[in-house]
């Protein structure tokens, strides 16, 4: 009968332990603090404005997730070979550039839901318009910028007979391709379209088609930390209450002449 | 208390309770299966219409609405006043034509990068004529453009129309996806229904089986064996109980089965007489009371008779007591055998018996009496076994509602004392005495 009181005490005593151990772990949940990783590339997606603030559908994106989930977020500028190794090394919890999902990658990093589909485009010269990407490529006489870790870069590795030229970000590969630093830039097509649609462009164009190779589009996701399991799940419901609230089209409507999603 | 089936091992009513509750655990394990598998079906579809259905939807009319998008860009490339305009439109065109997002389906991919291709005409075709190089072409050239840059746009505006349909294919997709969803859900429902309805109709078979087995195998052996107790509580026709399938009932059973032999047997005890096998004076007195009773009642006739063996001190004296027993005997037998129905004969006490006649009147009361007188003078006589006897016999009836038992019994053995003074063997009735006052009136 003793042992019974006893062993009923000991239980409760444990389950209140519990209990009050859950709430303060909810209660630092809620407040937890997000390092998200975000590279100064380019308009629309991720730039820094006038003020000195980074916006674009990137940022107001990661933004907006952060108020889903009721976290302290703050913006950590990083250049964008470095995004993954932060977020392996826990630097960074969230990372909003534009990140493809490669095999390579998902052993690193977790992948939230989508938040925009893209392609991969060949950017060049307007006379060169009418040439086939993939034939670019397999040029020898080429030169094409690219930005140092994205799968555009891993596939030009692959795939380019010609000279590479490694850059830091988009920005720079643009800069590059004004400059006639380079043939040719292989970049995300819709900062492609941001880029071609500036008056002091109009002399560049699309080479051809994007193009149709399946590690260069796609569905485009943010990177999370591995650290943290529980932040995938509550970004992605975060995203989906985005999706379905209709303020994911409004962010889409504010950077693109079409729904991105 | 003794098995009349022996070697018949019977199961007890604890093991009736432990397989009905078997039926009813098991129905309720079987009923809970295919409620929780019925449930889990249903929130995977439920899953299923959040994680696929939903979000194709969605993607739907998402593409539906980019569809009308790329139908503005192309009107502002094929009529577009400005170069700017054209270039940033044809731009945008052809990254949306190549969205993933319209990869949903093989047609509408394909419809969507042809208009792309017919945008990219009309913009290489309309370039050269808004651009400062117009002027450096020649007259044909222009004329050439000019012509071209029609026909697209005609093609354009055809295209728009194939355009509206595939918009339109689009959504109707949308809502069959929709419908197919709705269908589902409802299909879900109805089974649930389905298994709620059979799960009813399955308890209501359970609660049936167990209901029937308890009234068979309980409630109508304790029943019957009841029935049986009040039955041997009346004294009426007793039937024996039929075999029980558990042991205690059968045991109920077999003790009211035997209680009814000893209970017969007691009775015979208590109201036979052992010489004669007649019955005593006691039940006689018992009976002949219910039958009176019946009598008034009814207001039906019936007549009591008192019966003395005459002299038959001296059958004792001379032939000894076995012989004055054994000529008893003979008497009622012979008396048995001359009584008509429903009437009967008891043992006063010695050699004296009293019978009761429903029924009967004086006259046909004094004639089956005297039937007996004679016969048992006849029999006695021929028998060779016991010696000549002769019978006195007093008759009396019911006269008034108010006449018991005691009273008939006492005016018929003062007319058996009557027919003893008047010189034995002989039959006299009594005749109630005669009031001359009632003459008077």
């Amino acid at each position: 009968m003793a042992c019974h009181k006893l062993f009923s005490i000991t239980c409760l005593a444990i389950g209140l332990i519990l209990i009050g151990f859950s709430q303060t772990l909810s209660a630092a949940q809620k407040n937890k603090t997000i390092k998200i990783g975000i590279s100064t590339s380019f308009p629309p997606f991720n730039y820094l404005n006038e003020n000195g603030k980074i916006s674009g559908y990137n940022a107001d994106i990661a933004m907006a997730v952060c108020r889903k989930i009721k976290a302290h977020c703050e913006f950590t500028l990083l250049p964008f070979p470095q995004v993954i190794p932060a977020l392996e090394a826990n630097e960074i919890q969230l990372a909003a550039s534009n990140l493809l999902r490669t095999e390579e990658r998902a052993k690193r990093i977790n992948f939230s839901a989508k938040y925009y589909r893209s392609t991969s485009s060949l950017l060049g010269h307007m006379d060169n318009s009418t040439q086939k990407p993939v034939e670019v490529i397999k040029n020898p006489d080429t030169s094409i910028a690219v930005t140092a870790g994205s799968t555009q870069w891993r596939y030009l590795s692959d795939h380019a007979k010609g000279e590479i030229l490694v850059k830091a970000s988009i920005g720079e590969t643009m800069l590059a391709l004004q400059k006639s630093q380079v043939d040719y830039i292989l970049i995300p097509t819709l900062f492609a379209l941001n880029f071609l649609e500036r008056p002091e462009n109009d002399n560049l164009d699309f080479v051809g088609l994007p193009l149709e190779e399946k590690t260069l589009s796609g569905d485009v996701h943010l990177g999370i930390t591995k650290a943290d399991p529980e932040l995938k799940i509550q970004v992605d419901q975060a995203i989906q209450a985005l999706v379905n609230s209709g303020e994911l089209r409004a962010l889409s409507k504010k950077y693109f002449p079409f729904n991105v999603y | 208390m003794q098995n009349l089936t022996p070697g018949a091992k019977r199961p007890h009513i604890r093991r009736l309770l432990q397989k009905l509750t078997i039926v009813l655990v098991i129905f309720v394990i079987c009923a809970l299966a295919i409620v929780t598998a019925v449930h889990r079906y249903s929130i995977r579809l439920i899953d299923t219409s959040q994680k696929e259905l939903l979000p194709a939807i969605h993607d739907h009319q998402r593409a539906a609405l980019n569809l009308e998008r790329l139908e503005r860009m192309g009107d502002l490339v094929a009529y577009g006043g400005s170069l700017t305009l054209i270039r940033k439109n044809a731009l945008a065109a052809q990254v949306l034509a190549f969205q993933p997002s319209f990869g949903f389906n093989q047609n509408t991919q394909k419809t969507v990068r042809a208009a792309f291709e017919l945008i990219r005409e009309i913009r290489r075709t309309r370039q050269p004529l808004l651009s400062s190089r117009a002027e450096r072409l020649s007259s044909i050239e222009h004329e050439n453009l000019i012509q071209l840059e029609q026909t697209l746009q005609t093609r354009w505006d055809k295209y728009k129309q194939e355009l509206f349909e595939l918009q339109n294919k689009i959504i109707s997709d949308a809502t069959a996806l929709q419908t197919k969803n709705m269908t589902l859900i409802t299909a879900t429902n109805n089974q649930m229904l389905m298994v709620a309805a059979c799960s009813i109709s399955m308890l209501l078979l359970v609660v049936f089986i167990i209901g029937y087995n308890l009234y068979k195998h309980l409630i109508t052996p304790v029943t019957e064996a009841s029935q049986a107790l009040t039955v041997l509580e009346q004294q009426t026709e007793y039937t024996p109980l039929k075999e029980a399938r558990y042991q205690e009932l059968h045991n109920i059973r077999n003790t009211v089965n035997s209680l009814n032999g000893t209970m017969k047997k007691l009775h015979e005890m208590a109201t036979r007489d052992a010489l004669t096998g007649c019955i005593n004076r006691g039940y006689f007195m018992e009976r002949a009371q219910q039958i009176l009773t019946v009598a008034h009642r009814t207001k039906s006739p019936m007549a009591i008779v008192m019966l003395d063996v005459d002299h038959f001190k001296r059958v004792n004296d001379q032939y000894g007591h076995a012989m004055g027993d054994d000529t008893l005997k003979f008497a009622v037998k012979w008396i048995s055998s001359l009584l008509p129905n429903g009437s009967f004969i008891g043992r006063m006490g010695g050699e004296e018996f009293a019978m009761i006649f429903p029924g009967y009147g004086l006259e046909d009361a004094v004639e089956v009496s005297d039937k007996i007188r004679s016969e048992i003078e006849q029999n006695s006589i021929n028998s060779g076994t016991i010696p000549a006897i002769t019978v006195s016999l007093g008759v009396d009836i019911v006269r008034h509602a108010t006449d018991e038992v005691d009273k008939l019994l006492s005016q018929a053995d003062k007319a058996l004392y009557q027919a003893k003074a008047g010189g034995r063997n002989q039959v006299v009735s009594y005749q109630p005495p005669v009031f001359i006052s009632d003459e008077s009136q």
